[in-house]
């Protein structure tokens, strides 16, 4: 601001006057003030949906499945996550299955992540770049294209209605983004640092460890949040290979929840399960918002 | 996240403790391959010669084995796959008869899949100007050092993390005739009777699909523009303002040209995106009414596992594989033309 009235008379256009100075700064706080409405109703706008969910899941089955009045609201009670008992099943046991699998799949990704993108970038041998390309390949094919055959090929090997072939196949659908990241973790490190290592002795796979993981930690905290989410909130594989309800994990525990018993939906508990299955996405991201944001500039340089 | 944009890359100083992965890469270019560069130098020719190359070469390999085995078993194994399917009359369960391109013949005759594929590239058409405009929007609002920005940045982007199951559902019950808040607010605005079938009309389905995805999915785009528009030299808007240039012709003229490539890639994205769209649709309409409301992968997911009929759905899913080919090339084409005219 300052240069401007700094500038050149060169430009009669912005050689405000002093008499130009006073509305200018009116101006300047309105248009601030305007800012903050506009900023403080989109930020009404996007977290609506998600509190409305919370509000409406507190409230007594009756109230829930009719249509909302201000009345209704100020009564809240934690009956509809107590009744998530299902036929059979409790939604609880679904979100249990949700949480392993997005655990096991953060944990596994991160791991063959690491490996991978230590042994591309650094450890070159022959064939890494192939190899690279290979491992980035499910980027640009993505699994919803190849639905039928990747159930074909887990009927082959017995993982069909089973967690540990969600988590195999969830891993390998993170893994190109994950490996990107990791190499281009590894890759900002100076060599000097594992060749002293090295020359001290230490196997390859013992500088991974010791040496090299503590230093790329943020990747692998990003690797590990976009696995973590990716497995927690998908739902079209999870459909597709997940069959019996006690196997299900949450987003397609709440497809059961939606079709209803007898053709009868209750609202109050769908909110309750759709509130379980956003809440912890929303505490992590809260807390670890650096490392998510930063995944997704860093993997838009691709 | 500001601050993470543009670090100096300390040559030999102390090992970068910060967010390492952000670092080089938005720049995308000389940094980040300059300092990978560095690692493979020391690096011997002929790793056959010399035992402690052979050792690392073959760490090297090990190390990226369950990567590869990962991808070999679940990606490329069931890519090969999809197509030897789709040349096949294949039951879900049963023995599989070879019977050529017939499955692709009987596809040209599919009025559903064409139906499908005309909805989704519809839904494509409409999303995507959505996301760029409006990502842009929200970029330059949070782009800001003002106080609290970093709450709004916040919370536009917190629906990016929560699923689309979940919050699908959280729709439609918000939308449900006698139950959703919708209605009722409508009707107490006196805009509506409170009975509208949100989710039984094809063309408000769509509307709701539409709000649904850009809520959800809007913070990616925000976040794409408002690190671009980061790494604009403030030099060139300050020198502009000198030139007596107003906030929309220093918009127009540097901040849109200078951050093209960011554009692209949202445009990417969001085409990627929007053609595999499923959940949504899945969880409001099952492609309803009538199959109006029909996307691709909803048609393909129907016909292998409500119908059983997994080769013709093979067939379908290599329809929709060569357009996405098809689509990221000609994209990537674009890309690469704007990145020449800069």
């Amino acid at each position: 601001m300052a240069t401007q009235s700094a500038a050149p008379v060169a430009f009669p256009a912005t050689a405000g006057t002093a008499a130009g100075a006073a509305p200018g700064r009116v101006l300047r706080r309105v248009s601030h003030v305007l800012y903050y409405v506009v900023a403080i109703v989109a930020a009404l706008l996007f977290l609506f949906p998600m509190v409305w969910a919370l509000i409406r899941s507190l409230q007594g089955s009756v109230a829930d499945n009719s249509a909302p009045t201000l009345g209704s609201l100020v009564h809240l009670t934690l009956h509809n996550y107590g009744n998530l008992v299902s036929t059979g099943t409790s939604v609880w046991t679904n979100a249990g299955n949700s949480l392993i699998v997005a655990v096991v799949t953060a944990i596994l990704t991160a791991v063959v992540a690491t490996l991978a993108g230590y042994g591309l970038s650094r450890l070159k041998f022959p064939g890494a770049g192939i190899a690279f390309v290979i491992i980035l390949a499910p980027f640009m094919v993505p699994f919803q294209a190849m639905l039928t055959s990747l159930f074909t090929v887990l009927t082959w090997l017995h993982l069909t209605n089973n967690l540990v072939g969600l988590i195999l196949v969830y891993t390998t659908f993170q893994l190109p983004f994950a490996t990107y990241i990791m190499r281009n973790s590894f890759s900002t490190i100076p060599t000097e640092v594992e060749e002293a290592a090295l020359i001290d002795g230490a196997s390859h796979l013992g500088v991974l460890r010791r040496v090299m993981v503590p230093l790329v930690r943020p990747g692998i905290v990003t690797v590990v949040l976009f696995a973590f989410f990716f497995a927690w909130n998908e739902f079209l594989a999870a459909l597709m290979l997940l069959t019996t309800n006690a196997r299900m994990t949450l987003p397609v525990a709440l497809n059961n929840l939606a079709s209803g018993a007898y053709g009868q939906v209750d609202f109050g508990k769908l909110d309750a399960g759709a509130v379980i299955a956003m809440a912890p996405c929303v505490v992590v991201f809260l807390i670890l918002q650096r490392y998510y944001v930063n995944g997704i500039t860093a993997g838009a340089g691709k | 996240m500001a601050s993470s944009g543009v670090p100096a890359v300390a040559g030999a100083g102390p090992v970068p403790a910060g967010p390492v992965p952000a670092g080089p890469v938005p720049a995308g270019g000389p940094s980040g391959t300059g300092t990978a560069g560095a690692g493979r130098q020391p690096a011997p020719r002929r790793p056959g010669r010399n035992p402690l190359a052979r050792s690392r070469a073959r760490a090297g390999f090990l190390m990226s084995l369950p990567a590869l085995v990962l991808v070999a078993v679940f990606f490329v194994l069931p890519l090969i796959l999809v197509a030897w399917m789709s040349l096949n009359n294949w039951p879900l369960i049963g023995r599989a008869t070879f019977i050529g391109v017939q499955n692709y013949s009987s596809l040209a005759h599919d009025k559903i899949f064409g139906h499908a594929l005309w909805f989704t590239a519809e839904y494509t058409v409409i999303v995507t100007p959505i996301q760029i405009v409006l990502g842009y929007l929200l970029a330059v609002m949070v782009r800001r050092k003002l106080r609290g920005v970093g709450f709004f940045r916040t919370v536009y982007f917190m629906p990016v993390v929560t699923g689309f199951a979940a919050t699908a559902y959280v729709f439609l019950v918000m939308l449900t005739p006698g139950v959703g808040v919708v209605n009722t607010v409508l009707e107490s605005l006196g805009l509506s009777n409170g009975q509208t079938n949100w989710l039984t009309s094809p063309g408000l389905a769509l509307v709701v699909a539409v709000i649904l995805i850009t809520w959800k999915t809007i913070g990616i785009a925000m976040i794409l523009f408002m690190a671009a528009m980061q790494a604009v030299p403030e030099e060139l808007y300050e020198a502009a303002k000198v030139d007596g240039a107003g906030w929309w012709r220093r918009e127009s003229r540097i901040t849109v040209p200078l951050i093209r490539r960011t554009t692209a890639l949202v445009l990417v994205l969001t085409v990627a995106g929007s053609f595999l769209a499923f959940d949504q649709f899945f969880i409001l309409t099952q492609g309803g009414p009538n199959n109006e409301t029909l996307t691709a992968v909803l048609w393909i997911y129907t016909t292998a596992f409500v119908q059983y009929r997994t080769g013709y759905a093979g067939a379908l899913s290599i329809v929709l594989l060569v357009l996405l080919i098809l689509l990221s090339v000609a994209q990537i084409r674009t890309l690469r033309r704007g990145d020449e005219g800069s």
